[in-house]
Formats: structure tokens, C-alpha cells, sequence
């Protein structure tokens, strides 16, 4: 294990030197300076927090489709709560009221879940159509520039940090974390070897929920305005944790993958501020992004599958 | 078991129906209840008319104000409303106006999110014998134009001189002294955004002002926040953002990012539709001139289409209204806009019946493109005060 860090660090870190030198060598002037490195760590925390609350319910082999409209509806609430109860030491009642509002509905999907015993895919969908009707009979939240100072660095980086080291010691210090290792393995075992499975995804979907709500927390902090979706547009915001969420799952070899994922999203990141530092048309943006992601995952996978074969 | 089977059946049906069919008129769930009971009567009593709108969202700052006044302007006229939201997808947009025209609709209209579409909308409305007409778009290719315009029951559009937003609001980032811009936008594709952009591009050029970077596809505060941090970073010499529209979201996340680098005043932003806290933006100096207003647009188009099927068409053939928007630059303008525009109905009872020949028997078109072309702040105060 002594042996094996230092080149298990070393290998995590090719993947974000390797893209930080392409950009770098295309655009030296534009790319390569500190601010811009800072503002992609900072942009790569929102993100990733999302992912890490998704990364309970994903290691459990359920899905959650209905993280964007959690995230809407909770930031809608804490705003609203925020405004109404003075603005003293507001971002304490929007931090709590995002909290709180993305916990019940998470208890929400996972009653339903577990009620209905229906694939998560299809509850969580039914579920998101009902968060993003809520969050349009609310309305839009708009919350004041002094009570969004978790926007902004240094405070942004705290929360985010803070984030981090939750996430890592609960999926991997705690019995519940080990739990939703165990159920996600095999959920047959798990069970004969006494772990109450509902139980388990019970707490894998209340713990996305804890994650969802300071992503929330931190998404009307940075944006100042939250606008309610329709037509599942919301699962949009599904699609760039579950970006880092793959990544994190392909470098779980070489790294704990609560530290992946926060690669993985900085990486997406520098990919996507790269190409927009280079005036790359925004279509093409995206069918990189996307290749992007495929040549790591599939390289990654491949690394893995070779493993094994020897 | 049996009954837990059953009920999963049922709630899987539901989220089927609401997926693939009947989600458009979900979000618009209690007044279709009202509508259900009102359309007998109509059949009954031979009105009031029903007019269809397909619309990109009704949750949004600009989408709630369209929908909000025509409803007001239909309630004055005795006629109703039926919304449908299509998300800006083209298939959303063809459904939605082959079930408003399935449910009775006298009349559809719709901002279609591309030219494309219309070939088969209008192809809708001809097929059914509904009058079709746009709003806040025109059509920039000149063989649907043309198709368009041979159809019997595409009545016309209404739309802002969007090249002219963009110039106008490209010449204020000059006149305010920028030299490096860069450019929000929201969908690709889109007739408005690429005339906006066309009219941003043209200033620019004329001016002397440097396009740096562009970002489109951008609908919602945080990427577009996300996108103005990665220009702030890339390009220290930026001394103007310029967001295309999306609504108010994108530029309230631009300016939380240009405030939080602390780049207010040294970085200048022009916005096309008002944000949610226009006064506030300008109060602290953090937009140099926005573009807005535009929602009285659809009203226009609902003029048009209101007198067609009143059996009195103001014209025989096919029709484009063009209106301006209103600029604002000062606190004291968002706040008059705010006390003259939005708290009360640029067009009241009295003036909307006078712009239907069933209450004013002289109303022309010509009439009705002066009063769209005379639209503005001042305009509307004039006549209110």
C-alpha cells in the first residue's frame, strides 16, 4: 500500500495534467493562468457535490432521475423561507430550508421506492414531474446578493471542502456507507447476511438527499435566480454529476471514488473552459464533451477488463 | 398483491399519459378543468371564441407575463385562452398545435423555435381550416416564407426588430467605451438569438469592438454565471458581456459572476428581456442598457387573430406587425416601467375593445400597426396617466 500510493496519486493525476497541458499548449496566454485554474476548482465543487449524493443511490444499483428537480424546488423553498423569516443571518435559514426540503423528498422517492417496489427509473421520473409542477406552483426565487455569499470564494471552497470530507467518511468510514457497498455488490448476500436492504436504500437515498440540498444551497448562492422547470427539463442538471460520477467509477481502481468524482468533474470542467477559451461553437462543445467521456470511461474500462483477463 | 399490482398499473398508465401525451396541459392543470365545463357551453351557446397558444415554458419571468396578458386581454373580449408549453422542441410544438386545434381552438399561435417548423404547422392549421399566426418571430427563409405565406389560414406575425436590439444595445456597449465583448446567448437556431446576435455582431464590427468569445444554448442563471467566469478568466482585457435573452435567468447569473470577480462598472453587460430585479441591476450600475417589454407582442398577434375569427380580418392577405422594444437605462425608467407596464395593463379594457371592429367599427390594420409601432415607456404612460 506504501509502495502502491505514490503511483496510484501519480496515475490519478495524468488525466487532469494531460487535459490542463493540451489546453495549455493550444492557448498559453488564455488557458494556463492561476484565475482561470481557481474558477474551474471552484465551478467543479457544484457539480461534484450533486454526484457524491448521487453516488448513494447509484452504488445501491437504484438511479435517481428527479436530482434537478430536488435541487429547483429546494432551492425555491429555502429562498422563499429565507425571505420570509429576515435576512439577518438569511443563508442560515436558506441552508436549512434547502436541507430540509431536499431530505423530504428524498424520504419521498424512497418510500415510493420501496412502497412500490417499481424501478427507481420509473418512480424517480414520476416523482421529478411532480417536484417540477410544486416548483411552479411557487414560483422563481430570487435571492439577494448579500445573502449569497457561499457563491463566492473563499466561502464557496469551505462548503465545498466541507462537502468533500462528509462524503468521503460516510461512504467509507461509516456502517451506513459500507452498507450501501455491501447492497450495491450484492444485494442477495447483503441480505442473507442480515442487512435490512430497504433500511439501507432508505438512508442511500436520505444521504443524496443531505448532498442535493447544499448543492441547492450553493446553486441559488452562485446563480441568484432559480427558475422552475417544466417538461422535465430539470434532468438536465442530472447530466453533469452523472459525467463525474463515471469518471469517478472509472479511476475506483487507482482512487477512492469521492475523490474521482471531484477529478472527474474538474476534468469535464478544464475540457468545456478549454474549448470556450478557444471559441469552440458550443455544438461542437458538446459532441467533444461527450467524446471526451467516452475515450476515458471506455479506456479506463478496458485498463480493468485487462486486469482481470491476466 | 393483486391490489398493489393494480395500483402500480394505474400510477404507470398515469406517468405514461403525462410522458407522451397530455403533459403539455399538465403544468395549465385548473384552468382546463374550468375550460372542460365552458367548452359545452360554447357548443351550446356558439362562443366564446377558444384561442390555442403553444408556448416555451410558462414558468419563466417573460413566458408568465405573455400568458398572463392575454388572458386578461381575452377576458376583456370575452374569449379564452387555452396554453400549452412546448419547451422550444419542434415535435413539442407540432403536437401542441394539433391537440389545441383536436380540443376546438378557433385560432393557434405560436413562437416557433425554428423555421423549420412551420411547414408543419401551417400544413396543421390548413388540414383543420384554423387561422395560424406567429408571435415574436418572423421567418428568415425565404422559401417557408413563402410557403407560409401561400397557406389560406396563416393569418401573419408580429415580431421586434431583433437585428435592431442587438445593434442598439451593441452601440450603448460602445458609446460606454468597450472594446472587448463577448457574447451569451441562449439556443442555437433560433430566429430571435441569431438576429440579436447578427444585430450585436453588426455594431461591433461598426464599432470597433472586438468579439472575444460566444457562448449559446445557455437558458438558466447558473451556466450562464459558469460561462461568465470562464471569459472573466480567459480574457483579462474583457470590458463587455452582451446575454442574447433566455428569459431574465442568464443575466442575473452573468451579473453574480461579474459582482463576484468584482468587475462591476470595468465590466458593462446589455441584456435583451427584463430579469426579475431590473431596478436593482440598474440601481447598482450592474447593466449598462437592457431590452425587454416585448410580451405585449402576443397581445398584438391575438388582436389580429381575434378580428379574423370575429369574421371582420383586418386584412385579406398575410400580415407582419413589427414593434420595438422598450430600452431602459435608469432606475427612475425600470421604476415607471414597473409602475406603468407591469403593475397595471399597458392596454386597458377601453383600448383593447377599440382594437377589435366588433367595438369600433373604423379599426384598421393601419391602426393597429400605429399603436404597435408606438409602444414604448412613454407611450404607454401618455396614455395612462
Amino acid at each position: 500500500m506504501g509502495k502502491g500510493l505514490p503511483r496510484k496519486i501519480l496515475i490519478v493525476l495524468i488525466l487532469p495534467c494531460a487535459v490542463y497541458a493540451i489546453f495549455f499548449a493550444l492557448q498559453p496566454k488564455r488557458f494556463g493562468n492561476l484565475q482561470t485554474l481557481y474558477i474551474m476548482f471552484q465551478q467543479a465543487f457544484l457539480p461534484s457535490i450533486s454526484a457524491w449524493g448521487l453516488c448513494f443511490v447509484m452504488s445501491l444499483g437504484l438511479y435517481d432521475l428527479s436530482i434537478g428537480a430536488i435541487i429547483i424546488l429546494s432551492a425555491i423553498v429555502g429562498t422563499n423561507l429565507t425571505l420570509a423569516l429576515g435576512t439577518g443571518v438569511g443563508y442560515i435559514w436558506l441552508f436549512i430550508g434547502c436541507l430540509a426540503t431536499a431530505v423530504v423528498l428524498e424520504l419521498v422517492n424512497a418510500t415510493v421506492y420501496n412502497l412500490l417496489k417499481i424501478p427507481s427509473m420509473i418512480v424517480t421520473i414520476g416523482l421529478m414531474i411532480l417536484y417540477e409542477t410544486a416548483a411552479n406552483f411557487v414560483g422563481d426565487a430570487v435571492l439577494p446578493y448579500e445573502l449569497s455569499i457561499f457563491g463566492r470564494a473563499p466561502y464557496n471552497i469551505i462548503a465545498g471542502a466541507a462537502a468533500l470530507v462528509v462524503a468521503y467518511i460516510l461512504y467509507n468510514r461509516t456502517q451506513i456507507g459500507m452498507q450501501i457497498g455491501a447492497v450495491g455488490g450484492s444485494e442477495i448476500i447483503a441480505r442473507n447476511a442480515g442487512v435490512r436492504v430497504e433500511r439501507v436504500k432508505m438512508n442511500g437515498f436520505l444521504l443524496c438527499g443531505l448532498f442535493l440540498g447544499i448543492a441547492s444551497f450553493l446553486s441559488v448562492s452562485y446563480g441568484g435566480v432559480i427558475i422552475p422547470s417544466t417538461r422535465m427539463s430539470s434532468i438536465l442538471r442530472l447530466f453533469p454529476p452523472l459525467m463525474g460520477y463515471f469518471i469517478g467509477i472509472a479511476l475506483k481502481k487507482v482512487c477512492n471514488i469521492i475523490i474521482g468524482i471531484f477529478i472527474g468533474e474538474m476534468v469535464i470542467i478544464m475540457v468545456v473552459t478549454g474549448m470556450v477559451t478557444m471559441g469552440v461553437p458550443t455544438t461542437y462543445q458538446q459532441v467533444i464533451t461527450g467524446l471526451f467521456l467516452l475515450a476515458v470511461v471506455g479506456i479506463a474500462t478496458k485498463a480493468k477488463t485487462d486486469e482481470v483477463v491476466k | 398483491m393483486k391490489q398493489h399490482k393494480i395500483f402500480c398499473l394505474v400510477l404507470t398508465v398515469a406517468f405514461s399519459l403525462m410522458l407522451f401525451g397530455g403533459f403539455s396541459l399538465f403544468a395549465e392543470q385548473a384552468p382546463k378543468a374550468e375550460k372542460a365545463e365552458k367548452v359545452e357551453k360554447v357548443e351550446k351557446a356558439k362562443g366564446p371564441y377558444l384561442f390555442g397558444v403553444s408556448i416555451w415554458s410558462d414558468s419563466g419571468p417573460l413566458s408568465k407575463k405573455v400568458i398572463s396578458n392575454l388572458r386578461y386581454a381575452a377576458g376583456v373580449l370575452g374569449a379564452e385562452v387555452e396554453v400549452a408549453v412546448d419547451g422550444f422542441k419542434p415535435d413539442n410544438q407540432v403536437s401542441n398545435i394539433e391537440n389545441l386545434i383536436a380540443r376546438g381552438c378557433d385560432a393557434v399561435m405560436i413562437c416557433n423555435c425554428t423555421d423549420a417548423v412551420v411547414p408543419k404547422i401551417v400544413k396543421l392549421a390548413d388540414e383543420a381550416g384554423v387561422p395560424l399566426a406567429l408571435y415574436f418571430r418572423k421567418i428568415n427563409d425565404p422559401e417557408i416564407k413563402k410557403y407560409a405565406e401561400s397557406s389560406p389560414y396563416f393569418i401573419g406575425n408580429v415580431h421586434e426588430d431583433e437585428v435592431a436590439v442587438g445593434y442598439n444595445l451593441g452601440s450603448a456597449l460602445a458609446d460606454k467605451g468597450c472594446r472587448n465583448a463577448v457574447i451569451i446567448n441562449y439556443n442555437k437556431g433560433d430566429t430571435t438569438a441569431e438576429n440579436r446576435y447578427k444585430g450585436y455582431k453588426k455594431a461591433f464590427a461598426e464599432k470597433g469592438i472586438a468579439l472575444l468569445g460566444e457562448q449559446w444554448d445557455i437558458l438558466d442563471a447558473e451556466p450562464a454565471a459558469n460561462a461568465a467566469e470562464s471569459f472573466i478568466a480567459a480574457f483579462p482585457e474583457l470590458d463587455a458581456i452582451a446575454v442574447g435573452g433566455g428569459g431574465g435567468g442568464p443575466l442575473s447569473g452573468t451579473i453574480r459572476a461579474v459582482k463576484n470577480h468584482n468587475k462591476i462598472g470595468r465590466i458593462r453587460i446589455t441584456a435583451s428581456d427584463f430579469g426579475p430585479d431590473i431596478a436593482e441591476s440598474l440601481k447598482n450600475k450592474e447593466v449598462a442598457a437592457m431590452s425587454g417589454g416585448h410580451w405585449t407582442d402576443p397581445f398584438f398577434t391575438f388582436i389580429l387573430l381575434y378580428n379574423y375569427v370575429d369574421g371582420t380580418p383586418l386584412s385579406k392577405k398575410v400580415e407582419t406587425i413589427t414593434m420595438q422594444p422598450i430600452y431602459l437605462t435608469s432606475v427612475s425608467e425600470a421604476q415607471e416601467y414597473m409602475k406603468w407596464c407591469m403593475d397595471q395593463p399597458p392596454y386597458n379594457d377601453e383600448e383593447i375593445k377599440n382594437m377589435t371592429v366588433r367595438h369600433n367599427s373604423s379599426f384598421t390594420l393601419s391602426d393597429l400597426r400605429k399603436i404597435a409601432a408606438a409602444y414604448s415607456l412613454q407611450d404607454v404612460i401618455k396614455r395612462h396617466k
